[in-house]
């Protein structure tokens, strides 16, 4: 048996799994890391992930096209991102309290219109996969990475243009100064509430694209709570990975290999009960985030609400 | 044609004006003062030249036309920049990206080697150096000053304004500041300085605007006047510019520091293997450049941070791992740095501050129940002996200024005639009325034969108390100089790292 569970691990079908299983966590990762930076902790990453992951199947089912879907998850993501920021930047209210509410609302509002907007949908259009001539005939490697969907591809582009952005522009610069002293960048005729209001925008359509990743192709329908503690590991994600971007994703990678490997090791223990497997990526969150946790600093002005004199 | 007129500018915050009506005119080319006292207004007025607030009342004219900054790049725009007390750097970036921050018309993505090139001819033009690559946050404040008047300058500024500039600084510092600010005089640029270092003031600049309350008092050009009209002017009254200094019998040694290394909260040794001794009735004054281990020597005194090895002795006897309240139950009374951080609570009331030494002896306490009546008795007889200026002893401590919560501190640590007082910077952010006080009363500590260990960032109030002055450098003690004002050079070498050469 112990024979059976390493070849499945060998596989390309394993490491294939695995990616697609880290593209929720992954996006919504990258996602935090623009609000994180702009010194703002989203608490409400999971219920973004799941309004996402609602109005994806939504969009897609009344467009008929699952592109419809990602605008339209990608819509409902900047909505929550401005419900976050009224409270939390013109307000200035505690960013835990307002996350958690995010959370709730999100849970509350997809399982009401659930029940009206998707009754008896059984399926809706999703994405297909799409190999990328060339780069997927290398074997192994390219099989895996490159054989892919499009929600794959952004994040490999996002990863790339996360960086750029906050090493190489303008808007990084203003993003990282908020975050780290928010009085300098008010000092330089900088806007505060500007500038982390577009790194709370930028988090809410990452997040909810991430999302929509479930219903658009992984599963071709919504379900009650389908986020599942996704946005809430993406929130471990980002610290374990340093606000990096690429350490960030290949992190969720890590959780990705994780749930795919549970999903392996049940066919292969078939009398181990499924639950004990199934905790192993939450039991994994916790210890990767005492045990990994690098030097790397948080965002000096993390969560600290930003009050002009 | 003025370079720079306010009208009638009024400030008001609730009921307070924090400036009332103040009108001044300044030249091209002119070095402006503005003096006056913490809480005089100095930085409500500039902050709203620099574009920071809007005046309640009045009008501000640049070049001769009226103007109604929004934000500070508006102002930055008409030339217009300011290099703020407290620095406006964000430490995690680098020094090339801070500047960045100040730069009107950046693309998207900016070219940031033209800038570098445009930042070091500038550099050049006006004799300064700052390592632009590396991170903010680990520059000395020195050169964070610097960044922050490159960056002041990038946009060609006609007027810079800079607010307290040499508080942080060593003498050399302070003389290779002055020398920039000439150059940039020379260039045509107006600067705006304020400061109640009256030293400096007469030495760098051309006028004077003295501020009192919020109000201007008088506009002097430099060469009419003096230190000690413009000391009068300031506080309002006549100041004893010079204190004399207690005299006590030098006694047997109190104190004795041994091979003392301690580390910071990161575990970096800032302490190394350091050694100090005090004599009753002896006031040393340690000097020191921030960041230079005083934080983590301190700490270790007060009984708050294990040393990594090394003895404290006090009387001889081993204290080194004596707790915080072990210390004070021998005599030790502690002022520390940070008032409101660790030297107060400031939720709690002035009474409840008083006694938060003393509550656990009796008559305050009992068998764990607290007494009220008599822990109000002895806040009253603080709130009179110690001339603590407070409504009600149950008033919360932070709504005291910061010369009156200083005075909470020293009551409730010199009630008890503590043979020893570590005190740390005591006198930062207050005025010259309320500093001295606490100069007297520690004086008067000193005449009934105590010890007192003053570590402090201000040389000014070093010379003025010590008996000898200890610089630390790096984590230990460089050299000692008698404390004459004569030694300020010799002090000013040792804060820098420059250790004494071996006189024939």
């Amino acid at each position: 048996m112990s024979e059976l569970l390493a070849q499945s691990i060998l596989s390309v079908a394993f490491w294939h799994s695995a990616i697609r299983l880290s593209v929720t966590t992954g996006t919504a990762a990258l996602g935090e890391v623009y609000a994180e930076k702009s010194g703002t902790v989203n608490i409400g990453l999971e219920g973004m992930v799941l309004t996402g992951a609602f109005f994806g199947a939504v969009g897609s089912y009344y467009t008929n096209s699952p592109w419809g879907g990602l605008l339209l998850a990608a819509v409902s993501g900047i909505v929550m991102a401005l419900i976050h920021s009224l409270v939390t930047v013109f307000l200035s209210a505690n960013q835990v309290v307002a996350g958690t509410a995010i959370n709730i609302l999100a849970a509350g509002i997809t399982t009401f219109l659930n029940g009206i907007l998707l009754k008896h949908v059984s399926n809706i259009p999703t994405f297909s996969n799409f190999a990328i001539p060339g780069l997927s005939r290398i074997p192994f490697v390219g099989e895996i990475f490159f054989d892919q969907n499009i929600f794959v591809y952004l994040l490999y582009v996002m990863i790339f243009v996360t960086w750029f952005l906050m090493k190489k522009t303008r808007l990084g610069l203003y993003l990282r100064t908020v975050g780290e002293n928010p009085k300098a960048a008010d000092s330089q005729g900088i806007s505060v509430i500007r500038t982390k209001l577009t790194g709370m925008m930028i988090c809410g359509v990452l997040a909810a694209i991430g999302g929509s990743f479930m219903p658009l192709f992984q599963l071709g329908l919504f379900s009650q709570n389908m986020s599942g503690g996704r946005g809430f590991i993406a929130l471990a994600v980002v610290i374990v990975g340093g606000w990096k971007p690429s350490l960030s994703v290949l992190t969720a990678l890590l959780f990705g290999m994780v749930e795919a490997f549970t999903y392996t090791f049940q066919t292969c223990y078939p009398e181990v009960p499924y639950q004990m497997v199934m905790m192993l990526p939450y039991i994994i969150t916790i210890v990767v985030y005492v045990f990994m946790t690098g030097k790397a600093k948080a965002p000096a002005a993390l969560a600290i609400p930003y009050e002009k004199e | 044609m003025k370079l720079l007129e306010l009208k009638d500018i009024s400030k008001q915050y609730g009921t307070m004006y924090a400036n009332d009506k103040i009108s001044l005119q300044m030249e091209k080319g002119e070095i402006r003062a503005l003096l006056g006292e913490n809480g005089a207004g100095k930085t409500t007025l500039v902050k709203m030249i620099c574009g920071l607030s809007k005046p309640t009342e009045g009008e501000i004219f640049w070049k001769g036309k009226k103007v109604d900054f929004h934000n500070p790049s508006e102002a930055r725009k008409c030339g217009i920049s300011m290099v703020h007390q407290h620095f406006m750097l964000a430490d995690e970036l680098t020094v090339l990206e801070n500047i960045t921050l100040g730069i009107s018309h950046i693309g998207a993505v900016p070219d940031y080697r033209k800038i570098k090139e445009k930042v070091t001819r500038l550099m050049d033009s006006v004799g300064l150096s700052v390592p632009l690559n590396l991170k903010v946050g680990d520059l000395s404040i020195g050169f964070k000053q610097r960044a922050e008047i490159v960056r002041a300058l990038y946009n060609g500024t006609e007027l810079l304004i800079l607010d307290e500039p040499t508080a942080v600084l060593t003498p050399q510092e302070i003389k290779n500041l002055l020398e920039v600010l000439r150059t940039l005089k020379e260039q045509g640029c107006s600067i705006i300085l304020i400061s109640h270092k009256l030293n400096e003031i007469m030495e760098i600049c051309d006028s004077v605007s003295i501020l009192r309350d919020g109000r201007l008092i008088q506009t002097l050009a430099i060469s009419s006047t003096d230190t000690n009209e413009l000391a009068r002017l300031m506080v309002g009254r006549e100041v004893n510019m010079k204190l004399e200094k207690a005299v006590a019998e030098k006694g047997k040694r109190l104190l004795k520091i041994e091979n003392l290394t301690v580390k910071d909260d990161f575990g970096t040794r800032k302490v190394k293997k350091l050694n100090l001794e005090i004599a009753e009735g002896e006031i040393v004054g340690v000097a020191g450049v921030e960041g230079n281990g005083q934080k983590e020597l301190a700490d270790c005194l007060f009984g708050v941070r294990k040393p990594e090895e090394g003895h404290v002795y006090f009387e001889e006897e081993d204290i080194t791992f004596y707790s915080a309240r072990q210390r004070r139950n021998i005599g030790i009374g502690r002022v520390p740095e940070d008032r409101q951080k660790t030297g107060l609570i400031m939720g709690f009331s002035v009474n409840e501050n008083l006694n938060s030494e003393s509550y656990m002896q009796r008559p305050y306490s009992k068998g764990g129940m607290l007494n009220p009546g008599k822990m109000m008795e002895f806040s009253h007889e603080m709130i009179k002996r110690f001339g603590i200026k407070v409504m009600d002893a149950r008033e919360a401590v932070d709504a005291l200024s910061g010369g009156n919560q200083q005075k909470v501190i020293l009551a409730r640590e010199l009630c008890f005639s503590p043979k020893l007082l570590i005190i740390v910077n005591p006198t930062r952010g207050m005025d010259v009325g309320a500093s001295e006080y606490i100069y007297q009363k520690i004086f008067e500590l000193k005449k009934q034969g105590s010890a007192v260990l003053l570590i402090s960032t201000e040389l000014d109030e070093i010379l003025t108390l010590s008996d000898r002055v200890e610089v630390i450098f790096d984590g230990n003690m460089i050299g000692s100089t008698e404390a004459t004002g004569d030694q300020i050079w010799e002090i000013g070498r040792l804060m820098a790292g420059i250790k004494p050469e071996a006189k024939e």
